[in-house]
């Protein structure tokens, strides 16, 4: 299905079930490291904010991509990383402001949220329902929602 | 399990390698995790029972550096909903026993994804250090400027340290530094493994924190029946409302007015066992919830009973970060006598930075104003504190004074609950609730005889947490049934319970948080699925049983060795000898003390535990194969005659 995901930071509580199922359905291994969705906690300032492609409308990502490594795919919206084409410069995680993007360090590849073929099971087993996939006619009101995911990560991140 | 542990190959769930720290020679080794080990013990408590038993010289003191500390974590952490704990165990400075303490969090997960199921650490370091673990990077690095921090600027200081917003640690506080007998160890999220002076351990060893960081996979050895058994498990917690509302909502807090309605709350130090309608408007669940943010999660936790709190309050400033759990925040209010949430929110905030058990120290605090009140210690012993009921200005300098030993309160409260009774005197023993020199949290024996034996039988004294009604119990009129029976099921539950410990998973996830037993059967199946899943074996429930069993009779062999004997499994004297009262009505109860003894011959029946010395008989040892344990209890003349 295509759709987006939108996510609601006040309502997740960082349990991290949203990784591994990712970690587990792409890779068979449990690692969050390695998973599309990582969640930054900031237990002092009641913060947890998801690291995770947007689909954001300005495509930053393939913007900076000096190699044409970088697409959407039609069917479901995601990002598509040419692994041929990509030569791993990086420029993507730089530019991507929601730090959705990862250099695998196992398969030493860019990682980038794929949708789950239309089935993201990231937000099929959020618990508290934080993460939730919304149908194309909602992606209006969902972008401006994904907004405060940019504010919230830098605040933890920039905030020592 | 058949015959032959080393041809046991574990697939996945482990992370297959032990971490072994001398600070002392600033050596670092690692080993891989003995097949064994991980057969018999499963995880966490067990590993944790173990090692102490075979590493620790009872001749020791305590706090001598030669002493090991552990923290270990079990095959289902990362891996299973609400597998967010560890079990951190050394020789308790504030007991002298075995002693262990388990907190959630995200520490467990992050270690395991370095690659370790547990760190032992022996030695004192010559000066603050702290120990970064990188995956395979491995340093003993100064924590000289750390030194004095508050647990929560450790953290900050460690993530800027090892240049890593990402790293999991745990840490002490001051208290922890100034070797307090009531020293927690703090977790990154502000969990706490705050009971048996855990924190003191680590002070004594120099070792300020532990920063984790780890990046490599948790294999599992069969993903689909992983995910079956995950989706299972995460669905109960969704579809249970004992979950999905009771602890989402209200976290642990909605214990003040189930406690109430029982009349087993302790308030004044145990003189009255139910609140009034008036006094729960002040401090409960829905007072908590004005303060309320959202509910935070511990790893992987589907329920987030914790709760996130904003307080703007007159008199304590701005607080945020996580709020208070029901036992900390009825130790630091009504068990000292006072009713005020914004006291406990705040009091409680002061023993997560000072790196203090909040259950611990304010029992200890509302000891010393009973015996105050009755007249049976002066001003002076207490350095010149007016300790009257609900004073919290004199617990919030106790506090402040504990954490640096500073002046004679400090001092005194510093010391642990055995050492405070000798302090002021034989006549101060009976306002004491304690067993095996730990404090009673809530949850008065009188009001439930038969639940409350897990104070007398827990290995590191009174402790609530051994034993957890799972919602079968519920209805169960426990303490009409015969000793004998009461105890079967006693038993069934202690089992179950150290079960959970020795996975790793969460106590009150997977016993208090469940509303049928049909639903505390799936979660006690998805355990052992999950964990066959993930490791490739194929353990049955019989052989988990015994591994918990295992676990009881090893912590059992180690309290033998330093002394423990039957009479050390006691319940403090009032609780026999004067009437608790439990309603408004004017009902009282009380626990007969024939009774007593009856659950106790019980209990040690069904254990295989010797009724005199308390000593695993040769019987269930070899039972349970573990040979080295009766080899070392015979040899040091424990365990007597033949065969039986």
């Amino acid at each position: 299905m295509k759709g987006m995901l939108v996510f609601y930071p006040e309502k997740c509580s960082g349990c991290n079930v949203c990784s591994i199922v990712c970690s587990a359905y792409h890779l068979g291994v449990i690692n969050p490291d390695r998973s599309r969705i990582r969640v930054l906690r900031k237990e002092q300032e009641n913060l947890d904010v998801v690291n995770v492609c947007v689909q954001c409308e300005e495509k930053f990502c393939i913007q900076a991509c000096p190699f044409d490594a970088l697409s959407v795919y039609p069917e479901t919206g995601a990002i598509v990383v040419d692994h041929d084409k990509c030569t791993r410069c990086r420029l993507c995680i730089k530019a991507c402001p929601y730090n959705g993007i990862i250099l695998d360090p196992v398969l030493n590849q860019i990682t980038i949220c794929d949708l789950c073929d239309g089935d993201p099971q990231c937000a099929k087993y959020c618990p508290t329902e934080a993460i939730q996939f919304v149908h194309p006619l909602a992606s209006k009101v969902a972008h401006e929602q994904n907004k405060t995911i940019i504010t919230l990560t830098k605040q933890i991140i920039e905030d020592p | 399990m058949e015959e032959g542990y080393m041809s046991i190959h574990i697939e996945g769930g482990y992370a297959g390698k032990t971490l072994w720290v001398d600070l002392s020679k600033n050596k670092i080794l690692t080993k891989d995790l003995d097949p064994e080990l991980a057969v018999k013990y499963i995880g966490g408590r067990g590993f944790v029972a173990k090692l102490l038993f075979d590493l620790v010289d009872p001749e020791r003191d305590p706090l001598d550096p030669q002493n090991p500390l552990v923290f270990a974590t079990g095959p289902l952490s990362g891996i299973a909903p609400a597998s967010g704990r560890f079990t951190v165990g050394a020789r308790s400075p504030a007991t002298g026993i075995h002693g262990d303490s388990n907190s959630g969090g995200d520490f467990a997960m992050e270690l395991k994804h370095a690659g370790y199921d547990f760190i032992v650490i022996t030695g004192k370091a010559q000066e603050p250090v702290y120990l970064s673990i990188q995956d395979d990077n491995v340093e003993i690095k100064s924590a000289k400027d750390m030194w004095g921090l508050t647990t929560h600027e450790t953290f900050d200081h460690l993530r800027e340290k090892e240049e890593d917003r990402n790293i999991k640690a745990v840490a002490i506080g001051p208290a922890g530094e100034n070797l307090v007998a009531t020293a927690a160890i703090i977790e990154t999220e502000s969990r706490a493994a705050a009971r048996a002076g855990m924190g003191a351990v680590m002070g004594s060893k120099n070792l300020k924190a532990i920063s984790v960081r780890g990046t490599k996979d948790i294999k599992l050895a069969d993903y689909e029946a992983w995910k079956e058994a995950f989706e299972e498990l995460l669905q109960v917690f969704l579809d249970d409302p004992m979950t999905s509302q009771v602890g989402r909502l209200l976290g642990s807090n909605f214990l003040h007015r189930v406690h109430s309605a029982h009349g087993t709350l302790i308030i004044e130090n145990g003189h009255r066992g139910y609140a009034t309608e008036e006094e729960l408007e002040k401090v409960s669940a829905e007072t908590i919830l004005k303060y309320h943010v959202k509910g935070r999660s511990c790893f992987l936790c589907p329920i987030a009973c914790t709760r996130s709190i904003y307080m703007e309050s007159e008199k304590y400033g701005l607080i945020k970060g996580r709020g208070p759990e029901y036992y900390s925040i009825q130790s630091l209010t009504y068990r000292a006598g006072g009713w005020d949430t914004e006291a406990g929110i705040y009091l409680n905030k002061l023993c997560d930075a000072y790196g203090i058990d909040a259950t611990t120290l304010p029992s200890n605090i509302a000891f010393a104003i009973d015996l105050y009140e009755n007249g049976i210690i002066t001003k002076e012993q207490v350095g010149g504190l007016e300790l009257t009921w609900g004073n919290f200005e004199a617990i919030e300098e106790i506090i402040k004074s504990v954490a640096y030993r500073k002046g004679k309160i400090g001092e005194l409260f510093a010391k642990s609950t055995k050492e405070l009774i000798k302090e002021f005197g034989p006549e101060s023993e009976w306002y004491a609730l304690e067993v095996k020199g730990l404090t009673m949290p809530s949850n008065d024996p009188r009001a439930g005889n038969v639940y409350n034996m897990r104070y007398a039988i827990a290995t590191r004294g009174a402790d609530h947490l051994r034993v957890s009604v799972l919602s079968s119990g519920r209805s169960l009129k426990w303490d009409e049934l015969p000793e004998d029976e009461a105890m079967r099921v006693f038993v069934h539950f202690e089992t179950y319970v150290t079960l959970v410990n020795l996975f790793e998973v969460c106590n009150w996830a997977y016993s208090s948080y469940t509303s049928t037993p049909e639903i505390a059967e799936v979660k006690e199946k998805g355990m052992f699925k999950i964990y066959n899943a993930a490791t490739g074996l194929n353990l049955t429930p019989e052989d988990f049983a015994k591994a918990a069993h295992r676990t009881i009779l090893t912590e059992r062999a180690e309290n033998v060795r330093y002394g423990l004997r039957r009479e050390h499994d006691y319940l403090p004297r009032r609780v026999f000898e004067e009437p608790l009262p439990i309603n408004e009505k004017g009902d009282t109860k009380i626990f007969p003390r024939e009774k007593f003894e009856k659950l106790l011959d019980a209990y040690y029946a069904l254990r295989g535990l010797d009724p005199k010395t308390t000593a695993p008989k040769p019987q269930i040892l070899k039972e349970l194969e573990v040979h080295e344990i009766e080899e070392d209890l015979r040899k040091r003349g424990l365990i007597k005659g033949g065969e039986e």
